[in-house]
């Protein structure tokens, strides 16, 4: 019992309880209880509103930032990272037999692209739109007189071609295809080629002797080379477009065919080529027998990664001095 | 009264359910005009209303409640003229107490119309000072303890006890000759 309660008289309560019951009118309840009601039922909409409309537009926002980022980012940024892991898994073993390891490492090369997740199907789409339009123009592109005088067949046209795939290529991050099957059928026609290739194996001498002319019979007997070249090309999303330049040879001047191989070696489009490209690349010189221009290929390779160069190389180029 | 001002209206239905007839009886047996009393009971709830957002649950809500009840009657008087909120157990208000009406039962037609005892008791109350029947109201309607009647109306703890206890006194010896039956009534 509080204080006030010590002056209560239990009587004089109970009398007011009896007597005081008096209530308001409904009426009067009914117009302050809809007052109420009125009152309360604009408020929380009003704020429930912005509550709601946050979050959106914060996930909004960062969802904008975040992509803008991804695009803005320099690939180069990212190449080396992702390269440099799977570059001593394609190194071959010193042997000396060179057609055999330039697909040695082509295929070395392929898994460890594999092992990354699917590509996005449009930029699977790309190359097989290019790869149904590569032939015709392959088979006459040996049929020019440059080439014709170089002798190297179809191989050659590869150092513009692969600046072309690096800058059409899609950012390294963007793997081969898993499996065969997942492969597009102009990439499993270029698997077969080689295959049969492999079943008879010419020598270096032997395949930059072949004629351009049976190059373009047809594909399967394809010199190695463009084999080769054909397999990268699908191999990789980075082919994506790099037939459009094998095209070129046809319709350039004589001229331009008569530069020489060492210019060709070191161009200002090799500086857009990939690292896996470049020491696959290397790695087909060396296996041609073509020493003096990979070892142009290598000084320019360690020229432009200066200090990177020693650990983007596998141990088999490292040691390569130019 | 929280639940209220985040949006729930469900929750100002349990507080006027709660608390409409206490606050109804007090405005009714201050003014002592059932027309009057409406319009201020409705004020207090319209402002109770308005002002929700702002409320603070500094002390109980009834002690909040009553406290906008009781300004609300304040300022209706002041309106009318007619402020007289003062203690009459204090000496310096000695000359308003002695000018104030006495008991009506006093008078013969009012004992011979109010026979009943609620009519009685309410008559008793309605003689009482203005101080001491709004702590009693306060204490019986509001059931506020002597310290938030003292918060609410703004005197010490020690005049509330003093006006209760009048209060208490002169209606005890109002219904003195009724004591018998308001025992068997109330009983």
């Amino acid at each position: 019992m509080n204080s006030a309660d010590e002056h209560r008289d239990p009587d004089v309560d109970a009398a007011w309880r009896a007597a005081s019951r008096d209530q308001p009118p409904p009426a009067l309840d009914a117009a302050i209880t809809a007052a109420a009601r009125r009152a309360v039922g604009a408020g929380p909409k009003r704020l429930g509103a912005p509550r709601a409309w946050w979050p959106v537009a914060a996930a909004a926002v960062v969802a904008v930032v975040a992509i803008g980022i991804v695009e803005m980012t320099p690939p180069d940024e990212i190449v080396p990272t992702e390269i440099a892991p799977a570059a001593p898994q394609a190194t071959p073993p010193a042997a000396p037999q060179p057609p055999q390891d330039t697909r040695r490492d082509e295929r070395a090369a392929a898994p460890a692209g594999a092992s990354q997740p699917a590509p996005p199907s449009r930029r699977i789409e790309a190359p097989r739109k290019v790869e149904r339009a590569a032939p015709p123009v392959r088979a006459d592109a040996p049929a020019t007189a440059g080439e014709a005088t170089r002798g190297t067949t179809a191989a050659e046209p590869a150092p513009r071609r692969e600046p072309a795939a690096a800058r059409e290529a899609p950012k390294p991050g963007v793997p081969f295809p898993a499996s065969p099957s997942d492969a597009s059928p102009a990439m499993n026609a270029a698997a077969s080629a080689t295959d049969g290739l492999r079943a008879m194996p010419p020598s270096p001498k032997a395949r930059q002797q072949t004629p351009p002319s049976s190059a373009g019979a047809s594909a399967p007997q394809a010199p190695a080379p463009f084999a080769e070249d054909k397999r990268q090309t699908t191999a990789g999303a980075a082919g994506a477009l790099a037939a459009r330049p094998e095209a070129a040879p046809a319709s350039e001047p004589p001229a331009l065919a008569k530069r020489t191989k060492d210019s060709e070696a070191v161009t200002d489009e090799a500086q857009a080529r990939t690292v896996d490209e470049w020491i696959r690349r290397i790695r087909r010189l060396k296996a041609e027998g073509r020493n003096d221009l990979a070892a142009k290929e290598l000084a320019a390779f360690r020229a432009r990664y200066q200090e990177r160069a020693d650990a983007l190389l596998p141990a088999d180029l490292r040691e390569t001095k130019p | 009264m929280l639940a209220y001002a985040a949006g729930d209206a469900a929750a100002f239905d349990t507080l006027y359910a709660r608390h409409k007839s206490g606050v109804y009886r007090y405005l009714l047996r201050q003014c002592r005009d059932a027309g009057i009393a409406e319009q201020l009971f409705q004020d207090v709830w319209m402002n109770l209303i308005r002002v929700r957002a702002s409320y603070q649950p500094s002390a109980k809500f009834t002690t909040w409640l009553y406290t906008l009840a009781h300004n609300r009657l304040i300022d209706h008087h002041r309106a009318s003229g007619r402020v007289t909120l003062v203690s009459t157990d204090d000496e310096s208000h000695a000359d308003i107490v002695a000018a104030l009406p006495a008991s009506r039962r006093n008078e013969p037609e009012s004992r011979a119309s109010n026979r009943e005892l609620g009519a009685r008791l309410k008559d008793a109350v309605a003689a009482l000072p203005a101080a001491q029947r709004d702590a009693f109201l306060l204490q019986q309607e509001g059931g506020l303890t002597l310290e938030e009647i003292a918060a609410l109306t703004g005197v010490g703890a020690e005049t509330v006890k003093s006006r209760l206890r009048y209060a208490t006194n002169k209606l005890r010896a109002e219904l003195a000759d009724l004591s018998p039956q308001l025992r068997e009534d109330t009983g």
